[in-house]
């Protein structure tokens, strides 16, 4: 393979001419090109649907098919969440190619919520000939504009030469930084197009104006640890930000060096063992009392890898007022975006950690830790003993979760669909490994779940992988049970039936006089349907049918579908309702 | 306090860039007061002037957005404080009666206008300056028929003394962003 240097000085002239030849012998199509470009990035699994305007990639893609894991999936918006499973579990780029018009907006949802998520993903997108762009041709959509909003970056190909630059670009950026979602429009003409030159493998370490690195001077890591090591009553916040840039460590260290207590927003879950002594739980609006109601008293801050997202800080004017903030955060732009900071440091969360945990010091903070003991013990006895350890009714979302987390010993990767399962997941399961919680957070994606699942059990196939799922949602990407079952990927899907809209119809519940307005379902026959597709499948709605019925779902070695019927009208609590302050958090 | 903000934006001249620049903006729900863009002295990279009225965190809130875009090579923003800009306009005067020419010569050349063209019927006059300066001569020229009027956006150069090449050029923009941000 000719690479730049040698093409550059030493290769003699006629040298040169002869490599050129066979090149123009070989002819590689766009196409190939753009798989030999995958090939280079180390990409292995390529999660996809075929169509008329990406018929000549996946032709090339045929003669791939043993370095390449196509996944066919049965909808493009699971080939999306798929891509942002495999990221999330995995940390490497997820990949999904898709045809043009119709195969590229229903890639839209799951683009958006990687750009909301901050999930690294390359989505290679059909297009029509260059020569139709514009006049209303047989699947044409204007994908470039409809995803400049939700993209981190995009770009359209028109000509077979592009690609190995312009894929290599995309992965640099889809990866570098925080982490997002990049687009590339490949019109037909390119996948056809021969190469002018022979295919040379480019690599992408720096984009002109694009500067995703830490961006911060000593001193500002030295006024934080001044603040960290005089505060009496310091609270540090961990974000996703932690889980991607592998600062695990960094932050255990910190914790167990300073004494400080450390509360994980949602998608920081699994970051910090939960049975740690310093863990005191989640943050947001149905996150733990304590952490919450104790935001408005702590006097510094200390969030890393966390943007402030509304859902974690309630009313804005009414949140942590009294306390110092220090933000660890490596996007600028989220830098005194929502709340304003006394101390920030844009950079990497572990490159920030490492230069810290020098500066800190160890103080003792064990009164600080007995109000969230206080706070723990008041929740445990309004929620969530009754949630774990109900003793009648019909069976709770939080026992079942618990039964799970016991019997997996925390050691499973969840991946939770949007309602209150996915906040009774959040809550009741010990994450103890990490990169275990994955779930559409920004977005709230309905339908994530599923999909999600199974891209995180093809890139960790030796994690146990189980995907909690509302009645609603499952509904939602249903079909992809069908990708599961023809490529025998052994998840464990947990359908947590309340036969409601659940989260909606808590709403009605409280905020709405009971005015249940379109949230009741009436079910299909989950069984059947899951049996159908060829998924092994039980319900049970018996109390005592949990405990065996969950060692049966961990025990299959094939996928594996458990429908647990749960009461119907049970709410999620603690509370920080809408608009309200973290600290008027509610237990009931 | 809302005021007038003037953001400069350099970046690779690339197809779709106005409208992921312009995205940033309708999302926030802030107007365009103007927008002029044109390539720069090095080619293949273009400036954006983009003049809107917020408060002072929303602007720096909008230029770390457009930051994030990454084409973009460095974008920052001035009040008028610390901007030194400029509007073209032309105005079209009707001169259907003769003896009316003369007059508007005169206020012309005391506005320092220019005559870019003239037939029978109407002439053109071109004016440079800040939308206050365009704005005050409008109303002098109005009492003679003003059959048409426009005027261009701003256009903005920021009071530092750092060579703009310099911006777009450098590896690390740390230290200039501190210097302009
Ligand atoms: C695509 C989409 N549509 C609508 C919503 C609003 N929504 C949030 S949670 C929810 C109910 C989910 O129902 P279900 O899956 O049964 O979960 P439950 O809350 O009952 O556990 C709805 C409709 C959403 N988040 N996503
Ligand atoms: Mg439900």
């Amino acid at each position: 393979m000719l690479n730049n240097k040698t093409m550059g000085t030493t290769v003699q002239n006629d040298t040169l001419k002869t490599m050129q030849k066979t090149a123009a012998q070989r002819k590689i199509s766009g196409s190939e090109a753009l798989m030999m470009a995958l090939v280079a990035e180390g990409v292995d699994t390529i999660f996809g649907y075929p169509g008329g305007a990406i018929m000549p990639v996946y032709d090339a893609l045929y003669d791939y098919r043993d370095k390449l894991n196509h996944i066919l999936v049965r909808h493009e918006q699971g080939a999306g969440h798929a891509a942002e499973g495999y990221a999330r579990i995995s940390g490497k780029v997820g990949v999904c190619l898709v045809t043009s018009g119709p195969g590229a907006t229903n890639l839209i949802t799951p683009i958006a919520d990687a750009l909301m998520d901050s999930v690294p993903m390359v989505c290679i997108v059909g297009q029509v000939a260059k020569a139709l762009l514009g006049t209303d041709a047989f699947q044409e959509a204007d994908i470039m504009g409809m995803t400049m909003p939700i993209t981190k970056w995009n770009y359209q190909v028109t000509s077979a030469d592009e690609i190995p630059e312009i894929i290599a670009k995309a992965f640099y950026i889809a990866k570098s930084g925080r982490p997002g979602p990049v687009l590339i429009d490949v019109t037909k003409n390119a996948q056809f197009e021969q190469l002018t030159n022979e295919f040379i493998n480019v690599k992408c370490n720096s984009v002109r104006g694009y500067r995703p690195k830490s961006n911060y001077t000593y001193e500002q890591v030295e006024k934080a640890a001044e603040l960290i090591n005089a505060a009496k009553k310091p609270f540090l916040f961990i974000g996703q930000g932690i889980l991607i840039s592998k600062a695990e460590n960094e932050v255990r260290e910190l914790v167990e060096k300073t004494g400080i207590p450390v509360a994980s927003t949602l998608h920081g879950l699994s970051a910090f063992p939960a049975s740690h002594p310093q863990y005191v739980g989640m943050l947001g609006m149905h996150g733990n009392y304590g952490p919450n109601l104790l935001t408005n008293e702590a006097d510094v801050i200390i969030a890393i890898g966390m943007r402030f997202d509304d859902r974690v800080t309630g009313d804005l004017k009414r949140y942590a007022k009294q306390a110092k903030v220090i933000h660890i955060e490596v996007d600028p732009a989220e830098i005194d975006k929502n709340v304003k900071t006394a101390v920030s440091i844009n950079a990497d969360a572990k490159e920030a950690l490492q230069v810290l945990l020098p500066l800190v010091r160890k103080n003792d903070h064990s009164q600080w830790h007995a109000k969230f003991n206080e706070c723990y013990q008041q929740e445990i006895e309004k929620v969530i003993q009754n949630e774990i350890y109900p003793t009648q009714g019909g069976m709770r979302m939080g026992e079942v979760i618990n039964m799970i987390s016991e019997k997996s010993k925390g050691q499973a990767a969840l991946v939770a669909d949007v309602g209150q399962h996915q906040m009774m997941a959040a809550r009741y399961y010990k994450f103890a490994h990490t990169n275990s919680f994955i779930s559409s957070g920004g977005l709230g994606t309905m339908g994530f779940a599923l999909p999600a699942a199974f891209g995180a059990k093809v890139a960790a196939p030796e994690r146990e992988v189980i995907a909690v799922i509302g009645d609603g949602c499952f509904q939602m990407t249903i079909q992809e049970l069908g990708t599961i079952a023809q490529n025998k990927l052994p998840v464990k899907i947990v359908i947590l039936n309340n036969n409601f809209l659940g989260m909606v119809r808590q709403w009605q519940e409280m905020f709405f006089d009971n005015r249940y307005s379109f949230v009741e379902l009436q079910n299909p026959d989950f069984i059947k349907i899951s049996e159908g597709f060829g998924v092994k499948a039980k319900k049970i709605t018996e109390r005592e049918e949990l405990d065996s019925a969950v060692e049966e779902m961990l025990a299959s070695e094939v996928p594996y579908l458990l429908e647990v019927v749960v009461e119907k009208e049970a709410n999620v609590f603690p509370m920080v309702a809408t608009g309200a302050s973290v600290d008027e958090v509610r237990l009931q | 306090m809302e005021k007038l903000y003037t953001i400069s934006v350099f970046t690779e001249n690339n197809i779709g860039l106005l409208n992921r620049l312009t995205i940033i903006f309708t999302r926030r729900r802030i107007n365009i007061e103007s927008l002029t863009v044109s390539e720069t002295e090095k080619k293949g990279i273009s400036r954006f002037t983009i003049v809107v009225k917020c408060t002072e965190d929303m602007s720096r809130k909008l230029v770390q957005q457009i930051n994030k875009v990454i084409e973009v090579l460095i974008a920052y923003a001035y009040d008028a404080d610390n901007m030194i800009f400029s509007e073209v306009a032309i105005y079209k005067v009707n001169i259907e009666d003769p003896a009316k020419l003369t007059p508007i010569i005169n206020l012309a050349n005391e506005h320092g206008a220019r005559v870019m063209y003239m037939e029978p019927g109407f002439t053109a006059l071109e004016k440079t300056g800040t939308i206050e300066d365009l704005m005050s001569f409008y109303d002098l020229l109005k009492p003679f028929g003003l059959l048409e009027f426009v005027h261009s956006g701003r256009i903005a150069i920021h009071k530092q003394r750092i060579p703009a090449h310099e911006l777009y050029h450098a590896e690390e923009l740390t230290e200039y962003e501190q210097v302009l941000n």
